[in-house]
């Protein structure tokens, strides 16, 4: 671990790590705005700690949607969380708390 | 939105990218999402977008672009140092000119709260006619300093130069007389100042409303002392005043209660004899616009439009060098394409290479504009003329400096230069189509290039001249009005004339010298310097002292009503003066020794003067009525009737006017003209002498010759006329050196084809003939659309010119022919080299 991970960062990796999310699911449960969720997730993806992958098109198809991008935590993802976590505790923070579960439904 | 989000995103994602927001915007579509709630999605979709495609641009990538940048310029360093020396050059200028109209044109005067900063004029007028702006005497500015309230902190100021007598060598200082609300109204720090004994120290490098002041004196200290009287002289007006809009007061409003109070100054201070048929009236004006200088601005913009033009040449010019460069890259870049590289990375790669020069270019510049930035800025705006009709100074050449409006400019034009140099070869050399160029080699890619290459290098070619002709017009339309000023009749003789003002105050008048005898031994003294032909005293032309004053009778039109009078400029001369000056005479006599005080008022009339006033009948003999003391009733007769001579600028109209013998209207100030045999600035000390042994605390000022004072008067147009010519020289320079490039260019990719025609039969004369045509063409069309340009944008130097009209057929004629002389010339080379083509040699290469 070189950097320590910000909140934002922190509240969206535990928002993946929570379940399978999407982008727009993220933005409804932490109560972001897209564009920090987006950028963010595009960083983490390039520092493989997190992964996207597309859902199975039948999924789709039978739930009469476009496909979406579903994202989930890599081991590194995993292990940087756990270790920030352990940094936001540390500090007195409880991070995932942050979280709404509104809007967390599917 | 969507699609134009993905266009940013790097290639390899765009897809993904794409779905995945489609997949998001259904989503939030079926969940019913509020408009903000959808603006948001779009704002963030925006934002990913970005951020993938900085993220393209990595630094690493950057970097290596750079180095492999500057390993490719210094490969070839004539090239580069060529290009950064005209891109450094024109940067420079540009921005050093662009920092003067900032100062002159965007900036607000430096004092504080300068949108609330007004001046206020003095109106008099004719009834129901224009109403002429005048300055205010004490009484008038005490009275409107105790009744009007809507503009407040109101001070008197005016510049004078006087002489220092007292300190050894007489000196003239550039003086600010002012009332002492003056520096409290400007935020100006005065320091030391005492009360009686004048001079206290202001802030350094304040230089005065005028800008040149070295010393202010206050009003009230100098004039009980030297000028006793003038401060109770409601008519003695010569200063001008300045005020602050009180706190919430628009400009109308001080605007209606000022005009109230100037109706009333008629009534409150008796007029002189003749003025009582005045109206008067006062106004005011914004400080910004009452120094603004409409022609001083206009050459400023002028000057900038010209250096960015030379601007735009030079970059079509490296456009067309780094596209003929390009055409040789082109294997590089197909081996690069065909080793991955994508279409975007060669780009990329070359536009780095632009921009890197054009950053080069850019810095060197900036240096050179911060280092002119002092020496031309000042002299420019010293050149171009800065004050305006109020003593006010346009420009402030001290805060001349590169701020961050100036940065900004130089930065964005940097980049737009580097951009629009590098984006065209950029784009022919990444159209490159790898396995062509592997397969086939020179001859398979020469072809193709031909019909791409040289088009685009013809448009660069064909912008480059029309450019230089809208250049060159302007700079041959100042050129003309320039010599126009020089040559223009002025109705006198302005070679071998000395000129100088002198003037006695109220104290000489009342010590028992009478003005009228003291200037008639002045003229005596001046006579007997040997070297001087004849010497009079009068008005200076282009240099005062002036008066103006009403026609109101002639015998032909008695009892003119007020409507019908007419504005005459007025001098009191001596004998011989017509004679003097040079003027022609179209009848009559000059006036002469015999017209004394005690004889019959005479006046010598203007041509336009006699003609309007006697239409229809011979003014010789006939009087008329003047608003001046002794010439209303019974009034003057006209004695002789001179071609008009030109008293203002050469460019000003010709006034109406009249001259009437010294001593019969004599005037405290005057000039003094002195037409000599040789050099007339060789007299000076005589001259000077002479009159120190007639009055030795006198102060003669503004002692230069004619040609010097009226060189003064065309010191802009000829400074615009040197820079558009300069300018217009580079361009020149650079039209040549392009289309010679072209034209050498094309030679070298046609050589089979030249060749092949030498080896049919061809002779020299059509070969050259067929490479000069091409020159030739792509001149002509420049210079057509040039032409096109040129009569549409000389218009904006409408406020300069003088004796042509804006659209010059002759000087475009002119600027053409040499266009294409130039072209035939810069052509003539490398089409010569087109016919010693060996044919044999042509067809073995490859």
């Amino acid at each position: 671990m070189s950097r320590a991970l910000g909140v934002t960062t922190v509240l969206i990796l535990t928002a993946v790590d929570r379940g399978v999310c999407y982008g727009l699911d993220i933005v409804n449960r932490t109560a972001m705005l897209p564009g920090t969720v987006y950028t963010t997730l595009r960083r983490l993806e390039r520092r493989d700690f997190v992964r996207g992958q597309w859902e199975d098109a039948e999924v789709a198809e039978k739930e009469r949607r476009p496909r979406r991008r579903y994202y989930e935590l890599t081991p590194d993802g995993e292990k940087a969380l756990e270790s920030a976590r352990a940094h936001f505790a540390a500090l007195g923070v409880d991070v995932a708390s942050q979280l709404s579960t509104v809007g967390a439904g599917e | 939105m969507l699609v134009w989000a993905a266009i940013v995103v790097p290639g390899h994602l765009r897809q993904d990218r794409r779905l995945e927001w489609e997949a998001e915007l259904w989503q939030l579509r079926t969940a019913d999402g509020g408009v903000g709630e959808l603006m948001h999605f779009l704002c963030g979709v925006w934002l990913d977008a970005i951020w993938e495609w900085k993220e393209g641009w990595r630094m690493e990538l950057l970097m290596h672009d750079v180095r492999f940048a500057a390993r490719t310029l210094a490969r070839s360093p004539g090239f580069t140092l060529a290009a950064v020396l005209t891109l450094a050059l024109s940067i420079g200028a540009s921005t050093a000119l662009f920092s003067v109209v900032d100062e002159a044109v965007f900036t607000d005067p430096p004092y504080p709260e300068p949108d609330r900063l007004v001046v206020v004029d003095m109106l008099f007028g004719l009834p129901d006619g224009e109403m002429n702006t005048s300055n205010w005497s004490y009484p008038r500015y005490e009275a409107l300093r105790e009744e009007v309230t809507s503009v407040q902190e109101l001070a008197g100021y005016e510049s004078r130069t006087m002489t220092l007598t007292e300190l050894g060598d007489p000196a003239v200082i550039s003086v600010e007389v002012s009332t002492p609300s003056l520096f409290p109204l400007l935020g100006v720090n005065a320091q030391r100042g005492l009360r009686f004994q004048v001079i206290g120290v202001v802030e350094d490098g304040y230089r005065g409303v005028s800008g040149e002041a070295e010393v202010w004196i206050p009003m009230s200290s100098l004039w009980e002392v030297v000028e006793p009287g003038m401060l109770d002289d409601a008519w003695n007006q010569h200063f001008f005043v300045m005020g602050r809009l009180a706190e919430g007061v628009s400009i109308d409003l001080a605007q209606s209660e000022v005009a109230a109070f100037g109706g009333t100054v008629m009534e409150r201070f008796p007029a002189p004899v003749g003025a009582e048929r005045l109206s008067s009236s006062a106004q005011v004006v914004s400080l910004k616009e009452a120094s603004s200088n409409p022609a001083a601005t206009t050459s400023m913009w002028a000057l900038l439009a010209a250096v960015i033009l030379v601007l735009l040449i030079a970059t079509a010019n490296l456009a067309g060098l780094l596209l003929a460069r390009g055409a040789t890259r082109q294997r590089e870049a197909a081996v690069r394409a065909s080793l991955g590289a994508g279409r975007a990375r060669l780009v990329r790669q070359l536009l780095t290479e632009s921009l890197t020069l054009a950053a080069i270019g850019g810095v060197f510049g900036l240096a050179l504009a911060s280092v002119g930035v002092d020496l031309l800025g000042a002299w420019l705006a010293d050149a171009l003329g800065t004050s305006s009709a109020r003593a006010l100074q346009a420009i402030d050449t001290a805060a001349l400096t590169i701020d961050w409006r100036v940065f900004t400019f130089a930065f964005g034009l940097t980049g737009g230069v580097g951009l629009a140099f590098g984006l065209l070869p950029a784009w022919q050399t990444s159209r490159a189509d790898p396995s062509s160029w592997l397969r086939g080699g020179r001859s398979a890619i020469g072809a193709r290039r031909r019909t791409l290459g040289i088009s685009s290098r013809n448009l660069l070619m064909v912008s480059q001249v029309a450019l230089a002709v809208i250049l060159l017009s302007a700079a041959s339309l100042m050129m003309r009005t320039t010599l126009n000023l020089q040559s223009v009749g002025l109705g006198f003789e302005r070679e071998n004339l000395l000129t100088a003002t002198y003037a006695l105050t109220p104290a000489d008048e009342q010590s028992g010298i009478d003005p009228g005898t003291f200037h008639v031994d002045v003229v005596d003294r001046m006579r007997a310097i040997p070297g001087v032909l004849a010497a009079s005293v009068g008005e200076v032309p282009m240099g005062g002292p002036t008066w103006r004053i009403l026609v109101f009778g002639s015998e032909g039109r008695p009892a003119l009503t007020p409507a019908e009078h007419v504005w005459i400029r007025i001098q009191p001369v001596a004998d011989g003066h017509m004679e003097m000056l040079g003027a022609t005479f179209i009848d009559g006599r000059d006036i002469e020794t015999t017209d004394d005080w005690n004889t019959e008022k005479v006046v010598v009339l203007g041509r336009t003067a006699a003609e309007e006033l006697f239409p229809d009948s011979d003014p010789i003999g006939q009087k008329i009525q003047l608003s001046w003391s002794g010439y209303a009733d019974p009034g003057a007769t006209v004695v002789g009737i001179v071609e008009d001579v030109q008293l203002g600028r050469p460019n000003d109209p010709i006034e109406r006017q009249a001259f009437v013998p010294v001593r019969q209207a004599p005037q405290l100030e005057t000039g003094l003209l002195i037409r000599t045999a040789g050099d007339p600035e060789a007299l000076i000390p005589a001259m000077r002498s002479a009159m120190a042994e007639l009055a030795p605390d006198l102060a003669v000022t503004s002692v230069m010759s004619m040609e010097t004072r009226a060189a003064g008067t065309t010191v802009r147009s000829r400074v615009l006329t040197m820079l558009l010519g300069f300018f217009g020289v580079a361009a020149l320079f650079l039209v040549a050196v392009g289309l010679y490039g072209t034209i050498a260019y094309s030679v070298t990719q046609r050589t089979r084809e030249l060749g092949l025609r030498a080896s049919l039969g061809a002779d020299r004369g059509s070969l050259a003939a067929l490479v000069l045509r091409q020159g030739v063409g792509v001149t002509l069309v420049g210079i057509g659309v040039g032409v096109i340009g040129s009569t549409w944008a000389t218009r904006f130097l409408q406020d300069l010119v003088f004796g042509t009209r804006t659209v010059d057929p002759v000087g475009l004629v002119g600027v053409c022919t040499i266009l294409l002389g130039v072209a035939l010339a810069a052509a003539y080379l490398p089409a010569r080299r087109g016919t010693r083509i060996d044919p044999m040699e042509a067809l073995r290469a490859d």
